[in-house]
């Protein structure tokens, strides 16, 4: 019987032959597998245990503290008036980052849209080009606009 | 009401970082990572049809890691590196690693060596991409960061105004006079 060999054409030593290395494969596809989905669960529950919290102590507590006697409404009444009456800059400095801030989520956001946008327009060309080349080419599998794919979502 | 406009807004900014950390900037670097990658697997690409060597292991398995690094990017979070590392000194798989990385020695052994550098090189750089990844996305790594950071400015400041100190004419003014009242 003819030596295992990789695909370079070296010889295999005998305790790496493929069907014992299969079985560790198979289990150590198993255990990364479950790695990740443990990640994913406490990455999950991390990220929206603190969101929720934040907002709670943050925003919640401090207006409840006030509950009854002032609303949203008010707040907001308030500031609007404010910035109409006060020749002082107080107001503007609260409001001004938020516009600033929104404005620039919003121009990332289209950044973004225009960037995937280019990615699918040159990622078939490139891909024809490259397979011309080497008919035998691999992918990344990622979708056309360079997201992940569903199923390799945790 | 101001101060209350004020909590508020405070809270609201808090709450928006917590969402730019974990949302928008977690994005933004698996982006940022995918897009270096394929940079990387472009320069490979590039060696590897100027030597007209496409078709040999040596492209083959390096583009499959790098295919592979670009495809995973979005699961490489620091609980991800502890679980995967708590999973590994239980079930240890010693086989598995060397078989990967004779892999790609012997793929690399099989071509010209100044051509296997640039590529080993190119590997090596997606690996360091991998970790600055891993470090970025991680608010452990921020909160370590940054108290360090701190410190580190807080120690050079420290030696600076000492040597500063050196240079002030009358400078061991200070120090004689503690001499003197000391005694």
């Amino acid at each position: 019987m003819a030596d295992a060999r990789d695909p370079a054409g070296h010889s295999l030593p005998k305790e790496t032959k493929p069907p014992a290395l299969n079985r560790e494969e198979i289990r150590l596809a198993l255990w990364s597998k479950t790695a990740t989905l443990i990640a994913s669960v406490l990455n999950t529950l991390f990220k929206w245990t603190g969101a929720v919290l934040v907002a709670r102590y943050a925003i919640a507590i401090p207006f409840q503290s006030l509950a009854g006697r002032v609303t949203i409404a008010d707040v907001a009444i308030d500031v609007v008036a404010r910035l109409k009456a006060e020749p002082s800059p107080g107001p503007w400095l609260l409001v001004t980052p938020w516009i600033l801030t929104v404005a620039a989520v919003l121009y990332a956001w289209r950044q973004r849209r225009l960037r995937r946008d280019v990615i699918e327009r040159q990622q078939e060309r490139i891909r024809r080009f490259e397979q011309a080349r080497d008919p035998d080419r691999t992918s990344s599998t990622l979708t056309p606009r360079g997201d992940t794919r569903q199923e390799d979502l945790p | 009401m101001m101060t209350l406009a004020a909590t508020l807004s405070t809270g609201f900014a808090a709450l928006g970082l917590w969402i730019f950390f974990f949302w928008l900037y977690r994005d933004y670097r698996i982006d940022k990572v995918r897009q270096d990658l394929f940079r990387l697997r472009d320069e490979i690409w590039d060696i590897c049809a100027q030597q007209q060597i496409l078709d040999r292991p040596a492209h083959r398995v390096l583009r499959s890691r790098l295919n592979g690094m670009i495809r995973f990017a979005h699961r490489l979070t620091f609980t991800w590196w502890v679980t995967a590392v708590t999973v590994e000194c239980f079930h240890p798989t010693p086989e598995i690693d060397e078989r990967h990385r004779r892999e790609v020695e012997q793929a690399l052994e099989s071509i010209e060596t100044d051509v296997a550098d640039a590529l080993r090189s190119r590997l090596s750089r997606a690996h360091v991409l991998m970790i600055e990844h891993l470090a970025l996305v991680s608010p452990v790594f921020w909160v370590c960061i940054i108290p360090a950071v701190l410190i580190a400015v807080i120690g050079f400041a420290w030696s600076g105004w000492a040597a500063l100190l050196d240079r002030i004419p009358r400078g061991d003014l200070v120090d004689r006079q503690s001499a003197v009242l000391g005694t």
